[in-house]
């Protein structure tokens, strides 16, 4: 094992490492935040209403134009991952019929 | 009623086993992606230590760009992770009587999966704290490993071919289903997808996360029980 072979594994970007840096702060901030200071929210008050619904909404934020202007192909995918999940199938399973439905897909078309 | 042992963080390991397998495929999947979006080995093995948090990691690799979002970037993380803070506060009857280093570790692996078992130990009556450190490193390891193995296999695929593009959209459908608590949800998601998309054709940039999401929850915060 040689230099050569190890620096493209240990190759990174300043920029990155600091975006990873903060997120793993602002992460850890969530960690510790809600045991610090949750005696203060009222439970089933607005505040713990809307901290429950956020990150629902921020997934299907980020959820949402992807769908809205990826191909058919895609959505059709996207749909089976949705329907054997909420099959109860293994979620990894769903991901891998899904991802592979589109793989062929490609091939064919 | 309040211990720590390392006997209960061998407890957590054996309990959290299965899941840490297939925590660890995931993090299969999430390397690869990360090496799809352009991160390097050591980034992505670095996100996966220090962050350690699936959900949050998979957001920010799909915002992943030159010049990379930071302000962005933080809002979303915190968007996503925000429901820690959460479970953070459900155990704080069980670590408050320990010494606080033990509270302040244990939660820096604090995770949906290892805080869903711990708890539920709790509420058979378990008393030992350990439980959620010990399932919580044996995640860590797990998430660690299988990310640095996913990047460094994602070398020798062709990601088009594969769709490795359609496996994050296939993380946030599968992401989604766990959160879903019923039809009351309905409207808010459909605000933050409206939000979302509007702001998506409208604003520059990735706003449309943060703008969907603060949309959505504050709809979902506004209805009442019923």
């Amino acid at each position: 094992m040689n230099a050569d072979f190890l620096a493209p594994y240990l190759a990174f970007d300043w920029t990155a490492m600091v975006a990873i840096l903060l997120m793993g702060v602002v992460t850890y901030f969530t960690r510790v935040g809600g045991f610090l200071m949750m005696r203060w929210v009222p439970e089933g008050g607005f505040v713990s209403r809307w901290l429950a619904a956020i990150p629902g909404a921020v997934l299907v934020a980020i959820l949402a134009p992807t769908i809205w202007h990826t191909g058919w192909l895609e959505r059709a995918a996207l749909v089976i991952v949705a329907a054997l999940s909420l099959l109860g199938a293994n979620p990894l399973v769903a991901v891998a019929v899904g991802t592979a439905s589109v793989a062929a897909g490609r091939a064919l078309f | 009623m309040t211990t720590f042992t390392s006997a209960g963080m061998r407890t957590g390991a054996f309990l959290i086993w299965p899941i840490a397998v297939s925590g660890f495929f995931f993090a299969v999947a999430v390397g690869v992606i990360s090496r799809n979006v352009g991160m390097t080995w050591l980034e992505a093995v670095t996100m996966s230590g220090f962050v350690f948090a699936g959900a949050s990691q998979v957001a920010i690799i799909d915002l992943w760009q030159d010049p990379l979002p930071l302000l962005i970037i933080a809002i979303t993380t915190l968007g996503i992770n925000s429901r820690m803070l959460l479970m953070g506060a459900s155990i704080r009857e069980w670590f408050a009587p320990l010494p606080r280093h033990l509270t302040w570790i244990s939660l820096f692996f604090l995770t949906d999966a290892n805080w869903a078992v711990a708890i539920s130990e709790r509420r058979k009556g378990a008393t030992d704290a350990g439980i959620l450190l010990g399932s919580g490193i044996a995640l860590w390891f797990s998430w660690v490993f299988g990310t640095g193995l996913g990047h460094a296999l994602g070398a020798a695929l062709d990601p088009k071919a594969l769709a490795f593009d359609v496996l994050l959209p296939a993380f946030f459908v599968i992401m989604i289903k766990p959160i879903w608590t019923g039809r009351k949800q309905i409207l808010p998601w459909l605000v933050a997808a409206a939000g979302a998309i509007l702001a998506n054709e409208f604003v520059p940039g990735e706003a449309h996360v943060i703008i969907g999401g603060i949309a959505g929850s504050l709809v979902g915060g506004l209805l009442r029980e019923r």
